[in-house]
């Protein structure tokens, strides 16, 4: 822990210097040596790779367990298939095919791997390969694979592939599965789950058409580009402390270089690989990573790497909106309306993957909250400071069109589906291990928009400075190691306190919703006690009497979802009184009773803390109908109508107006 | 001829309008009273929906996006069957299941259905008027002919509305697919060929619609109420002055939406609270509505004028002797 610290802190201090030799900050457990070329024609890319793998864990491995990522790609029967389009033809399908596995003495390891999927798991799928080894890796030993491989890349979708010149490759190589002191961890490619993996350095060298030469983007940094034969490039990148390795490439990417030193924090060199019919993206692109660093880097940890790229797809590409260590992509379109802050939104979407997943690398197969939820809460916040509450856009024949007059404040604007799943499907509490959710709407909501809206409301609730302190040190404290969600939730009782640890558990635990409704709201005149009063010889009796000028009122506020919330309830009344009173939010009913003026309504949660309450419409109750709102709507529907009415006249009858 | 261009024939067709006023207020009426009954379900479940809540408040100035979607996921079935509603909003609701939308989008269906045949049936009496040498704004002579011609209008009507369905589904549905194509390498072309298909749609209508707008015409000025024969001369009429016709039709396109733009850009919202300002907005509203109504009668006197015109024009003139 304290050594980590120190090398953290040494490393922030060379690296703005020295950003390409600050070298390696953990030690490597999963290293990676490639040297693959590419043959445009047949869309593969094929090579070997020297795997060093280093045995940290306290379990002796007795083989080893290889992802082969494309094979997701290779038919219609694969598990990742039901989550990629619909294949038309031959393009559509890629693969990954082990040529030959040997150690480094030669011994031929190829005739012993095996796909065998785990118990109950899909037989004919390939994207797991096991090698028995001759012998055991003991803890604290090195395991050195050769490799040969063929990567057939498939037509773009689903993060890798390609589209005409443009080429990403993402999940492209053979890669280890996580060790762990458990044995090795690693699932089948799932059509809505991402990855999990080691780290360790990455030095990649590509065979690439000549046309290419400058226009390649790599996690990392490319450090040598040589011209050879036959009009192709040789690239060679580099890259240290990472987990993954993905490259793209165009000859038609605009190349540009800025580099960005928020104040008091590391210099980074951002490369963006820009589509040529997105100039106009160029400085929403630039601005975001620009912002993003100065904030992610004040609320978390500095940017840990000393690059980070953003490689601009073609629309269609399949690899828009995706993170790689240092290396993002955005997705724009050259009609993108300026001021609703896209590609911005997205970048720092993306942006903040480096901090979460990136460098805090949890297992993005199970707990895909830990990353996606985070990051959505991160830059949701992020952009709320930055460009302010977006427009909805819609699109017509071609034409985004932003709907200025509304606003979807962030998170809650892009997170109502959540709040969807919770009211209606329930179908999969967050905490279920991902890849084991029954659909992706459960899994889509659960990562990302249901923990946004769970953690900003704990910062509504609990506290703002307390939630982001606790990130801090979350991301402090774990980068370049693999934390769990309770490591999340111990940092966060721990710096944040228990309540929040407590919210946070109780929103993840369940896949059920937060309701608060008003249920009951009276007020009436109050009258003096009538009937007999005292006992014995001072017994008298009182008439009942016409009341007096005070009210009496009740309120009946009830919880209606599973999860409970410590929520206020404020009471307003005659002549501007206003009374608030606070609840846990356990018990299935809380009553008042209250005498004074004349009740006027009554809300639950006025200042909207808790924004996983699924009905905001039931959080209040009025003791007198107010029909402005519903009249004015009317009024609207009306004319919207009779305009509407007059449209059939003219499509279905008459000639006239609407061209 | 100097009386057929287009400012004169956009005129003329304006101020035929004009004289059949009371026929045109009719019109109003009957649309007015159509939206009333469409929206009164739709109002009165609003009203059993926000008036108790304080919640409310945030929807009376406007649209607000999250508190709308809360309200709709209390009340999944609001507008109309959830499951198909959210079919449309992503345009791949079926058209054959668009009668079974149910609740007030489906009531609105019907009620816009209804609406084009009485419209339709109106035209007829439009065409009988605008032919007429005299008595135009007479409203007893507008209902005869209405009642005579209302058939074979709405027949050409239902042809009009047959070829626009079938003009959307050439140039909308069926390159859709292909103009949204993932193969097209920029974004130029998705958005070229999307507006390309737009535009082969409109225009097509447009052409439609200004064929429907001669056979009315036609029907007019021909002594037997034939749709056949009038959608035949209609559509001849057209051939022979495509250009001419399509620009009539943008101009009275313009003259009726223009309004309504500047309405929309202009007007103040009513947030459900002054009575004298909602007065005057439904006054205002009206008089949008009005003017869409008339720019369609107009349309109509326009081209019943030119085609009157033409007609006088191509016959012989009767030769002068000299002596
Ligand atoms: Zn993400």
């Amino acid at each position: 822990m304290h050594r980590l610290r120190a090398l953290l802190g040494f490393a922030a201090l060379l690296s703005p210097a020295l950003p390409a030799q600050a070298g390696p900050r953990v030690p490597s457990v999963a290293s990676y040596r490639i040297e693959a070329a590419w043959d445009g024609e047949q869309k593969t890319l094929s090579g070997r790779e020297t795997v060093t793998f280093v045995n940290r864990t306290s379990r002796s491995l007795p083989d080893a367990l290889l992802h082969l990522y494309l094979n997701g790609f290779r038919n219609t029967r694969s598990t990742l298939s039901p989550g990629i389009p619909q294949p038309e033809g031959s393009s559509d399908f890629g693969f990954c095919e082990l040529k030959r596995v040997a150690l480094p003495d030669g011994t031929d390891l190829t005739r012993r791997i095996s796909f065998a999927p785990p118990a109950g798991g899909n037989p004919d799928d390939r994207t797991l390969a096991r090698i028995p080894l001759p012998r055991p890796v003991e803890p604290g030993e090195t395991l050195v694979l050769e490799i040969d491989f063929e990567s057939h890349l498939p037509r773009g979708t689903l993060r890798t592939g390609w589209k005409d010149d443009f080429v990403f490759a993402g999940q492209w190589y053979p890669k280890l599965a996580k060790a762990t002191d458990a044995g090795w961890r690693g699932r089948p490619f799932h059509p809505s789950t991402e990855f999990f993996a080691d780290f360790g350095d990455y030095d990649v060298t590509l065979l690439l058409p000549g046309e290419v030469k400058g226009r390649v983007a790599v996690t990392g940094r490319v450090v040598a580009e040589t011209d050879e034969a036959a009009e192709r490039v040789r690239v060679r990148a580099r890259a240290e402390d990472v987990h993954d390795f993905a490259f793209a490439f165009s000859p038609r990417f605009e190349v540009k270089k800025e580099t960005v030193a928020p104040k008091g924090l590391p210099k980074v060199d951002v490369f963006l690989f820009l589509q040529p019919d997105h100039r106009r993206s160029r400085e929403r692109y630039f601005r975001a990573a620009r912002e993003g660093l100065a904030l992610y880097g004040a609320w978390l940890t500095p940017y840990p790497w000393p690059t980070l790229t953003i490689v601009d797809p073609p629309a269609g590409s399949g690899a828009e909106a995706m993170e790689y260590p240092t290396l993002i992509t955005g997705a724009t379109t050259w009609l993108s309306p300026s001021s609703e802050g896209e590609p911005g939104g997205l970048v720092l979407h993306e942006l903040a993957h480096q901090w979460f997943q990136g460098a805090v690398a949890t297992d993005e197969v199970s707990e895909a909250h830990l990353d996606e939820g985070l990051t959505s809460f991160l830059s949701a916040r992020a952009a709320m400071r930055i460009y302010g509450a977006p427009s909805p856009v819609v699109e017509a024949f071609g034409v985004p069109i932003p709907l200025r007059s509304l606003k979807r404040p962030l998170p809650e604007g892009e997170s109502q589906d959540a709040l969807d799943q919770a009211a209606f499907s329930r179908s999969d509490p967050t905490l279920r291990e991902t890849w084991r959710s029954l659909d992706d709407a459960a899994v889509r909501t659960n990562a990302y928009s249901r923990t946004a809206l769970l953690l900003e409301s704990v910062a509504r609730t609990t506290g703002e400075q307390p939630l982001m302190a606790a990130l801090k040190e979350y991301a402090r404290r774990f980068a370049f190691r693999h934390p769990t969600t309770s490591d999340f939730l111990d940092v966060l009782g721990e710096v944040a306190g228990p309540e929040a640890r407590d919210l946070v558990e109780r929103g993840w635990a369940s896949a059920g919703a937060v309701d608060y409704a008003v249920t009951s709201a009276t007020t009436r005149r109050s009258a003096p006690p009538a009937g007999w009063v005292g006992d014995g010889p001072h017994r008298v009796y009182r008439a009942p009497a016409p009341p007096g000028p005070g009210y009496e009122s009740t309120v009946v506020v009830q919880r209606l979802g599973e999860i409970a919330w410590p929520v206020e309830v404020e009471m307003r009344f005659e002549g501007g009184r206003k009374v608030t009173r606070r609840w846990d939010g356990r018990a299935e009913w809380r009553r008042w009773r209250i005498t004074g003026p004349r009740l006027l309504s009554v809300v639950v949660d006025p200042r909207h803390t808790c924004l996983l309450d699924v009905n905001r419409l039931n959080d209040g109750l009025r003791t007198a109908p107010e029909p402005t709102a519903a009249r004015a709507w009317a009024h609207r529907l009306r004319f919207l109508t009779q305009n509407l009415l007059e449209l059939f006249a003219l499509l279905a009858a008459l000639p006239g107006a609407a061209l | 001829m100097k009386g057929h261009a287009l400012p004169f024939l956009w005129a003329r067709g304006l101020l035929a309008a004009a004289t059949a006023w009371k026929a045109l207020l009719l019109a109003l009426a009957l649309n007015a009273a159509l939206a009333l009954v469409v929206t009164a379900p739709l109002a009165s479940r609003l009203h059993d929906l926000l008036d108790s809540r304080p919640a409310a408040d945030g929807l009376a100035k406007g649209w607000d996006v999250v508190l709308g979607a809360h309200l709709i996921r209390s009340e999944p079935g609001l507008l109309g069957d959830p499951a198909r509603l959210g079919a449309l909003e992503r345009g791949t609701l079926p058209l054959a299941d668009v009668p079974r939308l149910s609740g007030p989008l489906a009531g609105l269906f019907a009620a816009g259905l209804l609406h084009a045949a009485l419209s339709a049936l109106l035209a007829g009496g439009f065409a009988g008027r605008f032919a007429a040498e005299r008595e135009r704004g007479n409203l007893a002579a507008f209902l005869a002919d209405a009642a005579r011609l209302g058939l074979p209008s709405l027949f050409i009507g239902l042809v009009g509305l047959a070829a626009i369905l079938g003009a959307f589904f050439l140039f909308v549905e069926l390159p859709r697919a292909a103009t949204l194509s993932p193969d097209l390498r920029w974004d130029w072309e998705r958005t070229g060929l999307s507006l390309l298909r737009l535009l082969a749609f409109l225009g097509t209508t447009g052409a439609i619609r200004a064929v429907v707008a001669q056979s009315r015409a036609a029907l007019g000025l021909a002594k037997t109420a034939n749709p056949f024969l009038a959608l035949a001369s209609g559509a001849g009429f057209v051939i022979g002055r495509p250009v001419k016709a399509l620009l009539l039709e943008i101009a009275f396109g313009v003259t009726a939406l223009l309004p309504l733009s500047l309405w929309l850009y202009f007007a103040p919202s009513w947030s459900g609270g002054d009575v004298r300002l909602l007065a005057l907005l439904v006054a205002g509203q009206q008089a949008v509505v009005l003017l869409r109504i008339v720019a369609r009668a107009a349309h109509l006197g326009a081209a019943t004028a030119w085609m009157r015109g033409a007609r006088e024009a191509a016959r012989p003139a009767p030769a002068k002797i000299e002596a």
